[in-house]
């Protein structure tokens, strides 16, 4: 048991480690900051919406730098094509004369991706990244090469200039585990971000954890303990947002035009085990599918023109099916 | 690795005295639950009395209670493990009790690795800290008020039904009670008013009162008249009435004696029988008015049956005419015969409209001869066309055969001899146009054509064209670079 505890106790400092590295160029952010941690370690995708300029990029890289990981960074542009990010098949002369085909691996070969803007860039490239999103493999021609874990896509969409983007598709929507929203910072950090700004010495990013080390949390954290009356909670919230006829709330028939899939109910487990685990918990509480309700869930409902007209966001919904579900008394022991 | 020590620990330990105290407080919350559906029952019965509410209902009612408080107490009695949820909501632990409690003691598996264990440890070092009295305290529910409240109505009740009755009895409702001790002590017993007489004073009572006394002397004194004016001796009918009465065909009277032998005296009798009354049969016959007596038939029925008389002579004049004009009617049909015929098949086919005709034959022949004047004939035939036929042609009908009773027929044969000369003149007008050719030349009256609608001019000129363009429908942003257009088109033509 002592070495349980201490298991998890040095599980908790490598999270706080790497949160305070992060802290060294990411002023605020805290939530974006625990999302993308989270989606990391529960082995899922984060979407980070928010207006240019809030360290989206920055972010990426400063993670990059304190896990030890390969990142790298693909500009969305409609003139992306699928090979640009995957790769294509090139011919390699020898020195001997003979030639054979080979792969040359695109930039998505890599720990961290950072798939900037991606409602910029048209379908089919959008489409490229859903077998790397959902089974961490690229297929080229005949070959089918596996991606190196962990593999962590983060993608950015702006949500201006809407002209000339292609919105993501809902099922592709589905397999980011979490959508983030990028908030503008507080006065108090954005005085910091200046006086770091105005610095003459940047500052230096420290490892904090390795890539095994980081795997080695993965396991830990899929073994959190989760009750049965946590898990149906978890459940009702999800059932809650489907607009069916036995839905616990008259709001998502009135507002809701699709709820959420199944992914949603394992994106509050798993992203729920993870947050259990960063706060030195080994159980997952309601709490926590109360906290991650909205980024987990935000994404996969799709309001109907009611909401739309009533000004109705879908935060504003789920945080009413949430205060409308009671916690679950769970089954009869 | 270590054997799992599953022993009661801490959180099993303050789970089952939570249970307790929880167990303890619905006991008594269900307790009082019937408690309160009896004394409802009891409030009930002191209120409305067994009058309406009969006892055994009233222990039904608690019976009922009863029932449904162990009804409750089996379906809403919580386990261990939504206890253990309870005590984590209540002291905020965030479901670590109810997790460590779930896995160590309600999970069929039993997991008992090492994250089971070390989360069970955190969740005891909780569970020293809770206090299962500030978690579950005792606090009055909702029914133990509304029991307390319903006893105290009882004995509320109870304390007026035993106030205002001298000897306590549940039968009748309290309002009744209440009522009737109030009325009495606001209405003076028969007691008191002999205790204390007082003389009236005419002079000193209203006029309202001196008024209904008057009536009632009024009315007391025609009784006494109307039972002093009806005859002692039982009515019977004289010859001389009988001999009053007109025979009449169809009016039967039938004697006293022959009422009696059909069965009305029997009627009295059965009467009599019911009402064990020997003499009401013998009154009631007595008291029939008969129409032999004169002197006993009241002015109003004297009247009706003069009215009655005078139709009856009426009728009887009214027929005996009716014969007389028959008579003379006969006599008529046999001077103008074919008349008669003439206005039968001018007629309607129906029986009825054909008796009209016939009455209408015989009375325009009876005009003839000067015997009845010609309006009779008139009114006749619109009397029979009352059934519904058609009147004007029975009346035309009257007045052909009036005619044709003067000129005896000849007039026909003037009008068919005309008819054929003009036939003949038909025909030879119509050789003569067969026959005709040539050119025919109309001559009509010259008139200048004109239009019934004023011209109007229905289009505008070429200068207002000119005023259309600079209105602003030209947006002003674009006004200039129009203007400058059209300008260099003007300086280019030039």
């Amino acid at each position: 048991m002592v070495a349980t505890e201490s298991i998890m106790q040095s599980a908790t400092e490598q999270i706080d480690r790497v949160r305070a590295e992060i802290r060294k160029v990411i002023v605020g952010q805290e939530a974006v900051v625990d999302g993308v941690l989270n989606a990391l370690l529960a082995g899922g995708h984060v979407l980070l919406e928010g207006v240019p300029g809030l360290g989206k990029t920055t972010l990426l890289r400063a993670l990059g730098q304190a896990l030890h990981l390969d990142y790298s960074r693909i500009q969305f542009t409609p003139d992306l094509m699928p090979a640009d990010i995957l790769g294509s098949i090139v011919m390699d002369s020898h020195e001997s004369g003979a030639k054979r085909l080979r792969f040359e691996r695109g930039p998505i070969f890599a720990h961290l991706l950072l798939a900037d803007e991606i409602n910029r860039a048209t379908p089919r490239t959008q489409s490229a990244l859903l077998e790397a999103m959902q089974e961490k493999t690229v297929t080229s021609g005949t070959e089918t090469h596996n991606l190196d874990e962990p593999f962590l896509v983060m993608a950015t969409q702006n949500p201006l200039e809407m002209e000339g983007t292609y919105p993501l598709p809902e099922a592709q929507l589905d397999r980011f585990l979490l959508k983030i929203l990028v908030e503008y910072p507080e006065r108090d950090e954005l005085t910091a971000i200046i006086d770091r700004t105005a610095a003459a010495s940047n500052p230096g990013i420290v490892a904090a954890l390795n890539r095994d080390q980081i795997l080695e949390l993965r396991a830990i954290a899929s073994r959190v303990l989760v009750a049965p009356h946590v898990r149906d909670f978890a459940i009702n919230v999800v059932l809650a947002t489907q607009p069916n006829p036995g839905s616990q709330t008259g709001l998502a028939r009135k507002y809701i035009r699709y709820g959420s899939s199944p992914r949603g109910a394992q994106a509050l487990v798993l992203c729920g085990r993870v947050r259990a685990l960063m706060e030195g918990r080994l159980y997952m509480s309601q709490d926590d599918v109360r906290e991650l309700a909205l980024p987990a869930l935000r994404h996969r409902i799709i309001l109907n023109f009611d909401a739309h007209a009533d000004g109705r966001t879908e935060d504003d919904i789920l945080l009413e099916i949430l205060s409308s579900i009671a916690p679950d008394s769970g089954p009869q022991g | 690795m270590p054997a799992p020590n599953l022993s009661p620990g801490p959180v099993e330990t303050l789970v089952r005295v939570c249970q307790s105290r929880v167990s303890s407080h619905r006991r008594r919350r269900e307790t009082f639950f019937a408690l309160a559906v009896a004394l409802g029952g009891v409030c009930l019965l002191f209120l409305l009395g067994t009058r309406y509410v009969p006892a055994a209902l009233a222990v039904l009612t608690a019976m009922f209670g009863v029932w449904m408080a162990l009804e409750r107490w089996r379906s809403d009695r919580p386990t261990a493990y939504e206890i253990a949820q309870q005590i984590d909501r209540r002291e905020g632990l965030s479901d670590r009790l109810a997790t460590a409690y779930y896995f160590r003691s309600v999970s069929r598996e039993r997991i008992s690795g090492r994250i089971v264990d070390l989360q069970y440890t955190h969740a005891a070092g909780a569970a020293h800290q809770v206090d299962p009295r500030s978690s579950f305290p005792k606090i009055a529910t909702r029914s133990q008020r509304t029991s307390v409240w319903l006893f105290a109505g009882a004995l509320v009740l109870f304390g007026l039904r035993a106030s205002v009755q001298t000897e306590l009895s549940f039968e009748p409702p309290l309002a009744t009670l209440l009522f009737s001790s109030w009325f009495d002590s606001r209405v003076p017993s028969p007691d008191s008013q002999q205790l204390s007489p007082v003389a009236i004073d005419e002079q000193t009572l209203p006029d309202a009162e001196l008024e209904s006394q008057a009536l009632g002397r009024k009315r007391e004194s025609a009784t006494e008249s109307l039972v002093e004016s009806l005859p002692e001796e039982p009515y019977e009918p004289s010859e001389q009435d009988e001999a009053g009465l007109p025979e009449v065909e169809g009016l039967i009277t039938l004697p006293l004696e022959d009422l009696e032998a059909e069965g009305l005296s029997q009627e009295a009798s059965v009467l009599a029988h019911e009402t064990d009354d020997p003499t009401l049969g013998e009154q009631d016959l007595g008291d029939l008015p008969t129409d032999t007596d004169g002197t006993e038939w009241s002015e109003e029925a004297q009247s009706l049956l003069d009215k009655l008389k005078q139709a009856f002579s009426n009728m009887l004049e009214t027929l005996d005419m009716a014969a007389v004009e028959s008579a003379s009617s006969e006599q008529g049909q046999e001077q103008g015969s074919g008349t008669s015929e003439e206005a039968s098949s001018s007629g309607n086919p129906s029986e009825t409209g054909s008796a009209d005709q016939e009455a209408a034959a015989e009375s325009g022949d009876a005009s003839m001869e000067g015997g009845e004047p010609g309006d009779t004939a008139g009114e006749a035939a619109s009397a029979g066309n009352t059934s519904g036929e058609d009147s004007s042609g029975n009346q035309r009908s009257g007045e052909d055969a009036s005619a044709a009773g003067t000129s005896d027929g000849s007039k026909e044969f003037v009008e068919a001899e005309q008819v054929e000369v003009f036939g003949e003149l038909e025909n030879l007008y119509m050789e003569r146009a067969e026959k005709m050719k040539g050119e025919v030349t109309i001559e009509t009256r010259l008139a200048e054509p004109s239009a019934g609608v004023p011209y109007n001019q229905r289009f505008t000129s070429h200068a207002d064209t000119g005023s259309a363009i600079s209105r602003d429908e030209v947006p002003a942003a674009f006004r200039t670079y129009i203007k400058n257009y059209f300008e260099t088109l003007r300086g280019n033509t030039e």
